[in-house]
This record gives structure tokens, C-alpha cells and sequence, in this order.
């Protein structure tokens, strides 16, 4: 039995036959051309009929929207402020939502395509000045210059080479957040610096709890904890310029910020890089975990409890000389250079950053705040409270991966995860981020 | 519904051996256990899928995924993703993308397969090779070129965009299994058309293609499966939820801080219904034979 | 084109080709081929291009010769990338293939609830990739993950693994719903081919003697062959293409430290993520010519044959 004869037998003419002409037939053998011709105008049709269907909605005058505030609350609150708009002016917006990853890593995209959307989504700072130099923003310097309270610190952060070109609109602050109960129950007191979290942590464990739940497989948890241990230990301005590649990461002072991390490991949460920051949410909300080093957004995943069920503290102080710093990533509204009606888009813009409507917007989402400084105090006491923070804060950095690049960021945060996995090799991880920001530098 | 059925297979078939205890009978009941078995341990994914959907979002953030009996049962996670997700708007837009592009990759590759399997010429091989390796190609190589290319022909963000990406891509894999297919039809039975004076095209239409039609349903359940299913194309391609497929509508349910996993489960169960339903419907012709041409 | 034209001419010159039937099966040839040359090969080169370029899809690219290869060979992730694909490759060569072979064998009898076993062990193949990601994500969780607890009832709670925050498990977490979705692929395949199996030609067999392995082995085996090299082509695209479960179950970061970097998964980082679209065209490049390699390996088995013949 040769192989070849068994797998290729041919098929006697009437085995065949009966294929063809079985009852069932896949195409009608009476007309052939017409039905193919049946066939290639419904394909084509649907086709056609597809691509039209196409075309963009911006066709009506108004103006396109992309946004990248797929959380179903911060979702909702835009519709709302968009509605509010198109009633006071008449303005059509049409809003695209993509989810917030998809819209990060498809911008140049957007902004590169034929017909990019008007106004888009965006974070201040680093992020903005990449494509600003790339002169694919709207310089929108008079319509920033036009908004009253936006303060210096936001203006440096929109700005590259003395212009503008994004309205900061909220942002919201990073800090250690604990459920009131669990507190309550176990009378535990904020602590005013590292010694005091670290007996606070020993005290948990003692009382059968996680002192901290910590969850790292996104990635990026893991970098707000680097940024404050570096600025609390080297400053802010040594901070930025290490995300900026002018420091060294085997620098001391570097190894200092990984020592120091070391000795919260114990107290996180096991198998830290196993789980995704909502998995570590529960035990929090169980009051199996005493508290969550995160940002304010924190407050959004826990349907069942109200934002004053949480409290907070400020990451404690390492060293005191060193003045507070406070992660605060800020968002705005960038236009796009080719925007089909850019001081429509400019128009949107100044209306949505103004106090009287960015304020509802933030309270509508909960957990952020809006930037403009004409904003009056916020009611809510947990809000009131962030808000006093980023007050009194000396400098406000916008995180990880904002501060420095995208190349950089995605390969330093895998690293830091195995630092997380392998702490007392210290040395291997802050060469290895030596070598990404080269190459981040050189690529 | 076959994870409530199985365990009655292996009591039926446990029951029978029961009754007559020969050797055979033991195997065959062990044989059962063991697919049973493995059925079940397959169909956990699902069942878990299908016990997350049914939850609301607050139960899994105070309990975990994992926590039985449930502490709620909700189907509002359904009607949430069909009302609020905007999910009529994407399935259509699927169906305009994925049919025109099902029968469009089959129509030419079975073009270039049948003139491949059945003439040869100079280069024939070398362009049967040349489709062969394209469907080798990693498309996350073409992502950029082929994003720039759609955006010189004014065709981004726009389904025809995604329906030309699919079915060119799509060629290399239907030509390579419709030319193993073909390459098995006797080369008489062509010949004998040719005799009575039908014309190339006849042949193709009438002889070759009733003859692929197992090969074809094939090709369409799995193509229809993957192409309903792409998102890498779908999030480079459009830029404006109008133009939406479903699975860029199950990722615009994700938040940048907080997600409904349960809401995204939900979403995604109902976004398999048709895919369920073209694997169900063509089964039997995709069962009757990806090769039956090449062995009978 | 004008070769094809020749081509045709020639072949059918000896026929008595009619100019309707060459413009037919020149249309034939053409309108895929154009479409295909346009949309797929046009832009392969443009990668290839791409690759000695410095450019992050916004300004104009730069052109730095082989600066992207060297500093990929110099790259610990691309190493570790190789490895982890080839661990892969090997993997998904061996275990999901003989699984699902395995099973459409039994499955192919005339048992009953086939149907049934068959639908379970493929279906959840629809489930869309982010939500099986998600579902074996959880299934691993460290401390009330499926897994962990089922080894706890059987160990009494000394095994607990990281799974995914291991590196040195975390592949092997990621393979295993690689497996998982694999088997039930390459089960219909390979039930399909049984299908088409002439049952006489293995009741000769039986009738000859021959024991079950017998009939599978020297039968069985050698009937599917056909079916054999489609699973494998398929298989290794897959290999090669890993990146969506992998992507999905690690966040996009391939951790735990790079744990389960692929070459997809670097490249995708690498020119979407990381606009580096010069060096994610160089790791494209590399994959493309790994690729390479198994295409000219089944084309000339595909010549062979046709020899045969």
C-alpha cells in the first residue's frame, strides 16, 4: 500500500456524479452567468453600500469628537456636557469613544489620517509635546490665553516653545486610600512618615490582615509606587529629569528608591504580578487588606460603597527636607492641525474647560477634579480633600509613563515587575533601565 | 446546553454496562467518562464566561470571579451591552464587513486555485508559492503600511477598508486549501468538459466549484469565525464608532481604570451568537470534508 | 504578467485555446494577484523597507542602514523572544496536534454524543480572545484562582504557584489556553479528514488481522496525511503569529520581566505601541524570514509530489 496511491485514489465518475448533481446544489447549474452576476452586484452592493455608509458623520457642520473616556461614569458625564453644549450653540459634536489603550497607541493614527477628528482627548505635559513637535496639533495658544484660571504650573504643562496646544481640563491625585470601617475597627491612625507606615504595616499583620493591597499585572501600579519613592527621597526635579534620560537609573541615589521599596514587599499583596488592580480591590472592600496605594479612580470600582466610606493619606514623607510632591496626571482637549473647522474645535474646548462646566463634569465622574483654579471648592469632603492635596502640594508630576516615553515605559514597567518578583537584584533591574532609555533615546 | 446533557451521557452509558458486563461495554463506558471528562473540563472557560455575565459588577468586586453560590443573578449585563454599548449599530456594521468579505475571498482564491491546479505555465509554481507565503506572513507586520495605504486611497475609516484588508489577506489561506482540494479532482473529469466544448469559466462555475462546495463551507465557517472575531484590523482601520465593528464595541467597553468585567463578558456571549450559529448551520458540510475530495 | 499571458498562450496554444478562455483564466490569475500584490506584498516590502529606517509614523523616516538589525542582536528581549517562540513552536508542534488527533480518532467512531463531545471541545473556540484571556486569567489567580484551588485540595494547600507572576510559569500559564483553544482546531480539522476516509479501505485491515494501533499506524496515520500538513502549516502560523492570548492575559507587558515575550508581541510594542516602527519592521523582518523557511520546506514537498504524480 504506497502511500501516495491510498491519499489520491481517483474518484470513479459516478461517485463524483452524484456530487454534482445531489438534490442540494451549492449554485444553480441552470443559470449560471446570471446568477454569478446575481452574486458579484450583491457583493459589490454591499460593499459599495459599506464604504459609503462610511464617510465620517462631521458632514453637518458640527465638529468630531474622539475621546478615550471609555469608563462607563466619565462616558456618561461627557455625553452630558457635550448635550449641554450643542443646546447652548446649537453645535452638533459627534462623539467617537475607543477604549483607553486602543486610543493611546492609534493617536498618531487619528491624527495622521486624511480626515482626523476635531477635538481629541489627551494628557498634558511630555505627551502632548511629542505630537505638538510633530506639528500635528492646532496651536491653541489664544484659546488657552482666554481661559482665566489656568494657572503657571498648567500652562508649562501645555506648552512647548511658548505655545499652547492643550486645555488641561481635570485631573485627580494619587495617595493611600483605606476603607473608614476597617480603620475604625481596628483604631489605626495615618501615619506622618516611612517609619510610621512601616510600623502601621507590621501592626496590620499582626492583626491578620494584607497591610497593603497591591496588584502589578497592568504594570503601571508598580510605577506610581517608583515615582513617589523617588520624589520623596530625591526631590521632584531629580525625578523628572531621570524620566527625562538626563540622570542615571545606576545612580545611588536610583538604588536607594529600590532599597527602600524593598522594605514595603513583605506587607503587598502576594503574587503582586499576577493580579489586575481591581482583583486587589476586593480584599480592600472585604476588609481583609488595609489599604491601596492607588489613584482616586480607585473610589470608581467599588459599586457597593460611596466615595465616604474611603479615606486617605498622602504618601508618607522619607525624607523631610525633601518638599511634598503628588502624582496628578492631568487631561485635556488637543485640536487636530488639519481639523476641519478648528475655531469651532477651539470654541468647544473653551466651553468645556470654563469652571461653570468642567466642575459639574468632574463631580458627574467622581474622583477627578477640574484643573481650572477659578473652580469653587469642591463639596464633597473626599473631593474636598484631594483638592487640598494637590494645594498643597510643591509639584505635581503626571506619572511613570507620562513623564518619560512610551518606549521607555512599557519595557521599565515589565522590568520593575521583575524586580517585584526578585527584589534583592536590584543591579540587573536598574541596568536593564539604563539600557531602555538608551534605546528609547536612540530609536 | 452540552454541559447539562454530558453527565447524562456517562450515566446512560454507565447504566447500559450495568446490564451487560462484557469487556467491550467496560471500554466503551470508560471511553465516555474519559470525553466526558474532557468535555466538561473544556467547556469550563464557557461556563465560567457564562456564570460572570449573570452576575452584576458589585457581587464580583466584593466576592472575587470565583465566589458560589453567586450573591446576585442579573441579565441586566445583557440588555446593557445590546442598549448602551450601541450593539445593533456594530453588528451590522460586522455583517456589512464580514459577508461581502467572505464571499469575495472565496470567489478569487477559488479563481487562482483552480488555474493554478489545473494548468501549468511558466511561474505557475512561482506564484502558487507567492500565496503560500503570504499566508505565512505575521499580519502585525502590515499593520502601519497598510494603514498608510488605505489613508492614500481615502478609504480609512471607512468598512471598505476592512473588507479589502480581509479579503486580500484572506487569499493566501483560502488559495492554499482550495489548490489541495482542487489538485484531488481528476483532471478527466475537466477534460471531458472541455471536450464538450464548455468554456473555461463553465468549467470553474459548474464542474470545479459544486465539486469544492465541502471545502468552501469549510473555509467560510473558519473565515467567517476569524474575520468576525478580528480586532488588530478593525483598531487600525477606523477611527469613528459609526463605523464600528463589534469587537472595537467590546473594547470600548473597557475603561482606563474600571472595568465591568461582567458587562464585557455579556457583551462578548452575545457577540458569539453568530458565529454559534454559522458553525451550527454549516457543521455538516464542514464535518463532510475539508479533504473528503482527497480521499474518496 | 505578460509571462502569464505567454504562459497561458503556450499551454493552451497546444490545446486550441480560445481567446475567450484566455482572457478568463489571465482574469483569473490577475484580479487575485493584483489585489494580493497591492494589499499584502506591497506592503510586506514597505517593511522591509521600513526596517532600515528610523521613523515613528509621523515625521519622514530615516534612513540608518543596518543600525535596527545590530541593535536588535544585541537586544536581551529579542533573545528571550527567540526562545520563548520556539519553546512555543515545540510546544504547540507536539501537544495540541496529538491531542486533537487523538480525540477526532475516538470522536470519528460511531460512539454516541459525539455531537455533543465535538460541539463542547470546539465551541468555546467562538468565545472572543480578551474574554477567554480573562476567564484564564482568573483560573490562575494565585490564592482563589481555580487551579490553585483545586492543587490545594490535592496538596492541602503546600502548592500555591504564582502562574502568571512567575516567570518561570508564566508561559507555561499563557501555552496552556493556547493549548486549550488549539486542540479543538486542529480536532475538527482532523475529524473532517477522517470523514473523507474510505471505511473500506480500513475494514480490509481489520480483515487482515490488524489490531487497533495496527489499523491507526499503519492505516489511519497514512490516510491523513493530507490533513497532517495542513494542521502543521496552520499550527506554525499560529506559533509564529502568537500575540493576541499572550497580549491579552499579560497587559501588554509580557511579564512578568519579559517572561513571555514574543517576537509578535516585540514587534507589536515596538512599532505600535512604542512608535519605533523602523525597529518593529527589523523583528517583522526576522519573523518573516523564519517563515521563510518553513514555506520553501512545504513548497518543495508540494513540488515533489506534484512530480509524483
Amino acid at each position: 500500500m504506497s502511500d501516495s496511491k491510498i491519499f489520491r485514489p481517483s474518484p470513479s465518475p459516478s461517485q463524483v456524479g452524484i456530487n454534482v448533481t445531489d438534490g442540494k446544489k451549492p449554485f444553480d447549474l441552470q443559470l449560471p452567468r446570471r446568477d454569478f452576476l446575481k452574486l458579484t452586484a450583491v457583493v459589490g452592493g454591499a460593499t459599495l453600500l459599506a464604504s459609503c455608509g462610511a464617510g465620517g458623520g462631521s458632514g453637518g457642520g458640527g465638529i468630531t469628537l474622539q475621546s478615550n473616556l471609555s469608563d462607563a461614569v466619565p462616558k456618561k458625564a461627557l455625553a452630558d456636557l457635550v448635550s449641554k453644549y450643542t443646546s447652548a450653540t446649537k453645535n452638533a459634536v459627534n462623539i467617537s469613544t475607543i477604549d483607553h489603550n486602543t486610543f493611546q497607541i492609534n493617536l498618531a493614527n487619528y491624527l495622521n489620517s486624511n480626515h482626523p477628528p476635531d477635538v481629541l482627548t489627551w494628557f498634558a505635559g511630555n505627551r502632548v509635546r511629542f505630537f505638538a513637535g510633530k506639528g500635528l496639533l492646532a496651536d491653541i495658544s489664544d484659546a488657552f490665553n482666554s481661559v482665566s484660571g489656568y494657572t503657571p504650573v498648567l500652562k508649562n504643562l501645555a506648552s512647548l516653545n511658548g505655545k499652547q496646544y492643550i486645555m488641561p481640563m481635570t485631573y485627580y491625585w494619587w495617595a493611600v486610600f483605606y476603607r473608614k470601617d476597617t480603620w475604625t475597627k481596628y483604631g489605626y491612625q495615618a501615619p506622618k512618615d516611612w517609619d510610621g507606615f512601616i510600623a502601621l504595616c507590621k501592626q496590620m499583620q499582626k492583626d491578620g490582615l494584607t497591610p497593603i493591597a497591591f496588584a502589578d499585572a497592568d504594570g503601571w501600579p508598580a510605577g506610581g509606587w517608583f515615582d513617589f519613592i523617588n520624589m520623596r527621597l530625591n526631590g521632584y526635579d531629580f525625578h523628572i529629569r531621570l524620566m527625562a534620560g538626563q540622570e542615571s537609573f545606576q545612580d545611588p541615589k536610583v538604588t536607594k528608591v529600590f532599597d527602600t521599596w524593598k522594605e514595603v514587599l513583605p506587607y503587598c499583596s502576594k503574587n503582586a504580578t499576577a493580579l489586575k488592580w481591581q482583583d486587589a480591590v476586593t480584599p480592600l472592600v472585604q476588609g481583609k487588606a488595609g489599604m491601596y496605594m492607588l489613584g482616586a479612580f480607585l473610589v470608581q470600582a467599588t459599586p457597593d460603597l460611596k466615595q465616604d466610606d474611603f479615606d486617605f493619606f498622602p504618601f508618607p514623607t522619607i525624607d523631610p527636607s525633601v518638599p511634598m510632591a503628588t502624582e496628578a496626571p492631568t487631561d485635556g482637549w488637543i485640536v487636530s492641525s488639519r481639523a476641519s473647522n478648528i475655531s469651532k474645535a477651539k470654541d468647544f474646548t473653551k466651553y468645556a474647560v470654563a469652571a461653570a462646566n468642567a466642575v459639574p463634569y468632574a463631580t458627574e465622574t467622581g474622583g477627578v477634579l477640574a484643573v481650572n483654579a477659578e473652580a469653587p471648592a469642591p463639596t464633597d469632603p473626599f473631593v474636598a480633600k484631594g483638592a487640598q492635596l494637590l494645594k498643597d502640594s510643591a509639584a505635581l508630576s503626571q506619572f511613570f509613563d507620562r513623564d518619560s516615553s512610551p518606549a521607555f515605559s512599557q519595557n521599565a514597567l515589565g522590568s520593575i515587575q521583575g524586580f517585584l518578583n526578585n527584589p534583592s537584584d536590584i543591579g540587573s533591574v536598574t541596568k536593564q533601565l539604563d539600557d531602555f532609555m538608551k534605546q528609547a533615546a536612540d530609536a | 446546553m452540552a454541559d447539562i446533557t454530558l453527565p447524562r451521557a456517562t450515566e446512560q452509558s454507565v447504566a447500559k454496562t450495568r446490564r451487560s458486563l462484557g469487556p467491550r461495554q467496560l471500554k466503551r463506558a470508560l471511553l465516555h467518562v474519559i470525553l466526558a471528562t474532557i468535555a466538561i473540563a473544556w467547556m469550563i472557560p464557557l461556563v465560567s464566561a457564562i456564570y460572570t455575565s449573570v452576575r452584576t459588577f458589585a457581587d464580583g468586586t466584593a466576592n472575587g470571579p470565583w465566589s458560589f453560590p453567586p450573591h446576585s443573578f442579573t441579565l441586566q449585563n445583557f440588555v446593557d451591552a445590546w442598549t448602551d454599548g450601541g450593539f445593533s449599530g456594530y453588528f451590522l456594521n460586522t455583517f456589512l464587513v464580514v459577508i461581502p468579505a467572505v464571499i469575495l475571498m472565496l470567489l478569487l482564491s477559488s479563481m487562482t486555485a483552480f488555474v493554478l491546479s489545473r494548468y501549468r505555465f511558466r511561474g505557475s509554481r512561482l506564484l502558487l508559492m507567492l500565496f503560500i507565503a503570504g499566508l505565512l506572513l505575521p499580519f502585525q507586520v502590515l499593520l502601519i503600511p497598510v494603514y498608510r495605504l488605505s489613508n492614500f486611497l481615502n478609504i480609512y475609516d471607512t468598512l471598505g477598508s476592512l473588507v479589502a484588508i480581509h479579503v486580500a489577506f484572506e487569499l493566501g489561506f483560502c488559495t492554499f486549501v482550495l489548490h489541495n482540494f482542487m489538485r484531488t479532482i481528476p483532471k478527466d473529469l475537466t477534460d471531458a468538459a472541455a471536450v464538450d466544448g464548455a468554456s473555461v469559466f463553465r468549467i470553474w462555475w459548474q464542474v470545479v466549484l459544486p465539486l469544492c462546495r465541502p471545502a468552501l463551507a469549510a473555509l467560510a465557517t473558519l473565515e467567517f469565525t476569524w474575520k468576525w472575531n478580528d480586532y488588530l484590523w478593525v483598531i487600525t482601520l477606523i477611527q469613528s464608532t459609526n463605523n464600528a465593528t463589534v469587537t472595537l464595541g467590546l473594547s470600548g467597553l473597557r475603561g482606563e481604570f474600571v472595568t465591568n468585567w461582567n458587562l464585557i463578558t455579556a457583551a462578548s456571549l452575545l457577540a458569539a451568537v453568530p458565529t454559534v450559529i454559522v458553525y451550527l448551520v454549516l457543521q455538516r458540510q464542514f464535518l463532510g470534508g475539508l479533504f473528503v475530495g482527497s480521499n474518496k | 504578467m505578460t509571462t502569464l499571458v505567454r504562459g497561458v498562450t503556450k499551454v493552451f496554444g497546444r490545446k486550441r485555446v480560445l481567446s475567450r478562455d484566455r482572457i478568463t483564466l489571465v482574469l483569473f490569475m490577475a484580479v487575485p494577484l493584483l489585489i494580493y500584490a497591492i494589499w499584502v506584498w506591497g506592503p510586506a516590502l514597505a517593511t522591509v523597507a521600513i526596517s532600515f529606517t528610523r521613523w515613528d509614523n509621523v515625521s519622514a523616516p530615516q534612513w540608518i542602514g543596518l543600525h535596527n538589525y545590530t541593535r536588535l542582536f544585541q537586544d536581551p528581549l529579542f533573545k528571550q523572544s527567540l526562545i520563548n517562540n520556539f519553546i512555543w513552536l515545540v510546544v504547540f508542534i507536539t501537544i495540541p496536534t496529538t491531542a486533537g488527533l487523538a480525540l477526532a480518532v475516538i470522536l470519528d467512531r460511531k460512539l454516541k454524543f459525539t455531537r455533543l463531545y465535538q460541539s463542547a471541545i470546539y465551541l468555546p473556540m467562538v468565545l472572543s480572545l480578551p474574554v477567554i484571556g480573562l476567564m484564564f486569567t482568573w483560573f490562575f489567580k494565585p490564592d482563589d484562582g481555580l487551579v490553585n484551588t483545586l492543587l490545594g485540595l490535592i496538596s492541602h494547600g503546600n502548592i500555591s504557584p504564582g502562574w502568571l507572576a512567575d516567570p518561570h510559569l508564566a508561559l507555561a500559564a499563557v501555552l496552556t489556553a493556547a493549548i486549550w483553544r488549539h486542540v479543538g482546531y486542529v480536532m475538527v480539522l482532523y475529524l473532517a479528514g477522517l470523514k473523507g476516509i474510505d471505511p473500506a479501505m480500513r475494514e480490509a485491515a481489520v480483515v487482515d488481522g490488524a489490531n487497533e494501533w495496527q489499523l491507526f499506524r499503519r492505516v489511519t496515520l497514512p490516510l491523513l496525511k493530507p490533513v497532517t500538513i495542513i494542521v502543521l502549516v496552520i499550527t506554525i502560523i499560529e506559533s509564529l503569529r502568537a500575540f493576541d492570548l499572550v497580549y491579552v492575559m499579560t497587559n501588554g507587558l509580557e511579564g512578568p520581566n519579559h517572561a513571555t515575550e514574543l517576537l509578535a508581541t516585540m514587534m507589536f510594542n515596538a512599532a505600535i505601541h512604542n512608535y519605533e516602527l523602523g525597529y518593529g519592521a527589523a523583528v517583522a523582518v526576522i519573523l518573516l524570514l523564519i517563515s521563510l523557511a518553513f514555506i520553501i520546506t512545504y513548497v518543495a514537498q508540494v513540488m515533489r509530489e506534484e512530480e509524483e504524480v
